[in-house]
């Protein structure tokens, strides 16, 4: 990377971010930091990692492509992608306020008020409210639009009852983007309304859940007759679905806008197997030498490559005419499935010490390999299963008859 | 030389035009019926189908204007082989390729005024041999010798699956000198040259055993200075891997667009086949991997244009990776066309043999992931 003709605003940037995340790379915080943004369980964690993200917006490097009225620096499509690449390059930790900065704020950003667009977008750049996402139901799984939280209209207030599942970082959140059922008797696409709905409103528990890494950061929420006010609303009731659609779209990287800019989970690159892959042993000897091991590094590195190709490849018009949304509807699948295997392959590479836990004082990395692979799941299940992801590609870009 | 790789990978006008050209010609006259028409003949090839090509500039692609070509990049090449690819087009197009190649990159003055206008014109076809049996893919495995007698040199040997041999007028192949392998250009009907055809498993493609028994050329027969051959190969094969695997991209494409159509077509329980999942993922897979691919292969191309210092390593990378895209793109295309797809009337078999010889040639994906772990771990 950075060595694309880049215009001379992105080469500047590049800099000003390399420059920025060199000299401030945060100190060791002592305690142990989560992979990404899924995991986040406890106050000290999340308050460094606010503080971190808080900085890296000071330095003017967070929402580089939003207008400058909400906190921005509009700057062209792609300059956001440089500063995620010199972000990965550095290795420094990960941006907290991610459903706020790549789901919640570009779709308010496309359809907010002028009002909301000032109220919500620079506090979600500086990290002083951070955001979730309330799309999941227990009964509903990747069939979102079979949800059953309803909001009746009283006056000029909504009263909100329902039930909420994987809510990514809810104890932490002061907003979420939530969808809700306004018309019960419309079909169910149309009856649906898209609300930016206050967390600390009463009538709202969050319950914590503990995923099989035993790391919290994902939780219910239950809404007993919560009221908020009307001006809640996004966009028209009844409008949540197209509202919702345009969301997962931001989330499956399907559309330009991103504020992080991110691709790849940087939990393992290929990079970092070949330095384990030094370290480790097989046969007495390192692990690098065995041609099995160099085989599948070989493998994974060529499909990396392919992947970053890819994003470079979807923005030039001539190259993508076929299909030209192919490649953003796969960013996900793809990308979620080659980060899992690159884990299960660091864990392969490990040899006997991948049977140590997470956490593990004789765990190479302390088990960060064996925890990234269980991890690597909440990429393939959540924001639509690559199941639903496979039919979603195969309906729209391949135009193959809809599955029952 | 910029020596960075552009992110619009050097793709403009010139290039998309060179596709809606290359596209209208070939979707007009290399179709599945005319291939296997063409396949049939003891040529492998429709000569009206070669004048075509050299009119249309194809063959002059990679010929420096100097003499009598365009000299337009790996980036156009790629554009031409994927169209080729989609086409199956039977053409000796690679021995041509390859010859121009290695005269591009190391011929003198007089090689290069002597044979590349010819080769621009498609008056003259080539095939250049750098393989033996006993060193697999590997070029530096050089028995074959050229041996200096008298004021001439003997070049004793064999090369094994010389692509396009059967129809070349100039061979180019390695023969080891005392400074290391070198490469000398050979009249095919010198006397000492013997051709023993081959019968490949991609019928739309012709390659043969070249025998040198004692050939007696003479030094202006050399390209390049002594033992300088496999420097000249490795600056030559990048552009090689990087058009084939072009070439496979088309191929898999085409595989694909006719398995979705089948799919769709298809009824099987009261359903249009590409309604379950069964089929529908598998196809997803399919075209996840011929897009990762292309993207490769475009960045390859963009590479060695560019930046030839990241040219070997991306261009192996998509060879490797195009060789597994196109055999899955043509297993997955028997498999779901069904009991027809198993059948010689079924044109996914034509492509299918095609994803066979590919996969095979210049280098499979275990043998280019192999230099690409050298590169990325050491050793």
């Amino acid at each position: 990377m950075a060595q694309h003709d880049e215009t001379p605003d992105k080469r500047r940037l590049r800099e000003e971010a390399r420059a920025f995340f060199q000299d401030n790379r945060p100190a060791d915080p002592g305690f142990k930091l989560p992979q990404t943004f899924l995991e986040v369980e406890s106050e000290r964690q999340f308050l460094w990692l606010k503080e971190w993200q808080r900085r890296v917006h000071d330095a003017g490097l967070l929402g580089v492509e939003w207008p400058e009225a909400y906190g921005g620096r509009g700057m062209p499509p792609g300059s956001q992608r440089v500063v995620a690449e010199e972000m990965s390059r550095a290795g420094v930790p990960f941006i907290v306020n991610r459903i706020g900065l790549d789901w919640a704020g570009p779709t308010i950003l496309a359809e907010g008020t002028e009002e909301q667009k000032k109220r919500y977008l620079r506090n979600i750049l500086a990290c002083e409210e951070v955001w979730c996402q309330g799309f999941s139901e227990p009964g509903a799984g990747s069939d979102l639009a079979s949800l059953r939280t309803t909001a009746v209209r009283r006056g000029d207030h909504y009263v909100i009852n329902g039930h909420k599942v994987w809510t990514t970082q809810a104890m932490w959140a002061d907003w979420m983007i939530l969808l809700a059922r306004t018309d019960a008797a419309a079909p169910k696409h149309v009856g649906i309304s898209y609300f930016l709905f206050p967390m600390k409103s009463q009538g709202v528990s969050v319950r914590p859940l503990v995923k099989m890494t035993g790391e919290g950061g994902f939780n219910q929420v239950l809404f007993e007759d919560v009221e908020i006010p009307a001006s809640s609303l996004l966009g028209k009731e009844g409008e949540g679905w197209r509202l919702a659609v345009m969301t997962l779209a931001f989330e499956r990287g399907a559309q330009e806008g991103s504020a992080t800019g991110g691709i790849l989970s940087d939990a393992v690159r290929v990079g970092r197997i070949v330095e384990l892959a030094r370290e480790a042993r097989r046969d007495g000897r390192p692990a690098s030498e065995d041609p099995w091991v160099r085989d599948k590094i070989a493998e994974l590195a060529i499909e990396e490559e392919a992947l970053l190709a890819s994003a470079l490849r979807m923005k030039v018009p001539g190259l993508v005419e076929e299909r030209p949304m192919a490649i953003p509807f796969m960013g996900k699948l793809v990308g979620s499935e080659l980060s899992q295997r690159l884990a299960a392959l660091a864990q392969e590479v490990e040899g006997p010490a991948a049977q140590y836990a997470f956490g593990a004082e004789r765990a190479i990395e302390g088990g960060h390999y064996q925890r990234a692979y269980m991890n690597s799941f909440g990429f393939t299940i959540g924001g639509g299963t690559s199941e639903i992801q496979r039919n979603l590609i195969g309906e729209r870009i391949l135009g193959l008859p809809r599955s029952t | 030389m910029t020596n960075v790789i552009p992110d619009d990978f050097g793709y403009g006008e010139e290039q998309a035009m060179l596709r809606r050209e290359a596209r209208k010609v070939l979707e007009g006259a290399s179709t599945t019926a005319a291939v296997r028409g063409w396949m049939e003949t003891p040529a492998g090839f429709d000569e009206g189908m070669w004048r075509t090509a050299a009119e249309a500039g194809w063959l002059g692609l990679a010929v420096p204007a100097e003499h009598g070509g365009s000299g337009l990049g790996a980036v156009s090449l790629a554009v031409l082989m994927e169209e080729m690819g989609r086409a199956l087009l039977p053409l000796p197009f690679f021995g041509a390729l390859f010859t121009t190649l290695v005269l591009n990159e190391a011929g003198s003055d007089a090689q290069k005024a002597q044979w590349l206008p010819d080769l621009a014109e498609g008056k003259l076809f080539g095939a250049v041999g750098t393989e033996e049996r006993a060193g697999g893919w590997d070029h530096a495995h050089v028995e074959d010798s050229a041996r200096r007698e008298g004021d001439g040199i003997l070049l004793s040997g064999q090369k094994d699956l010389v692509v396009d041999a059967p129809s070349a007028n100039l061979v180019i192949a390695t023969f080891r000198e005392e400074a290391g392998p070198s490469l000398f250009a050979v009249e095919a009907r010198s006397p000492g040259v013997t051709l023993l055809p081959d019968e490949l498993v991609d019928a739309t493609r012709r390659s043969g055993a070249v025998q040198f028994g004692g050939v007696r050329v003479g030094e202006e027969a050399r390209i390049g200075a002594p033992g300088a051959a496999l420097s000249i190969l490795g600056r030559v094969m990048p552009r090689i891997w990087a058009a084939l695997a072009a070439e496979m991209v088309g191929g898999a494409d085409r595989l694909l667009s006719m398995t979705v159509e089948y799919a769709k077509i298809r009824q099987q329980f009261g359903r249009a086949i590409g309604a379950f999942q069964a089929v529908k993922h598998p196809l997803v897979d399919v075209l996840a991997r011929v897009e990762m691919t292309r993207s490769l292969v475009y960045r390859a191309a963009a590479a060695i244009d560019h930046a030839p210092a990241e040219g070997e390593r991306l261009a192996r990378m998509a060879k490797a990776i195009a060789s597994d895209t196109y055999a899955l793109a043509a297993a997955k295309a028997v498999q779901l066309h069904g009991g027809i797809g198993f059948t010689w009337e079924c044109d996914v078999q034509l492509y299918f043999k095609r994803a066979q010889w590919s996969r095979a040639a210049f280098g499979d994906a275990a043998h280019h992931r192999r230099r690409i772990a050298e590169m990325v771990i050491g050793g």
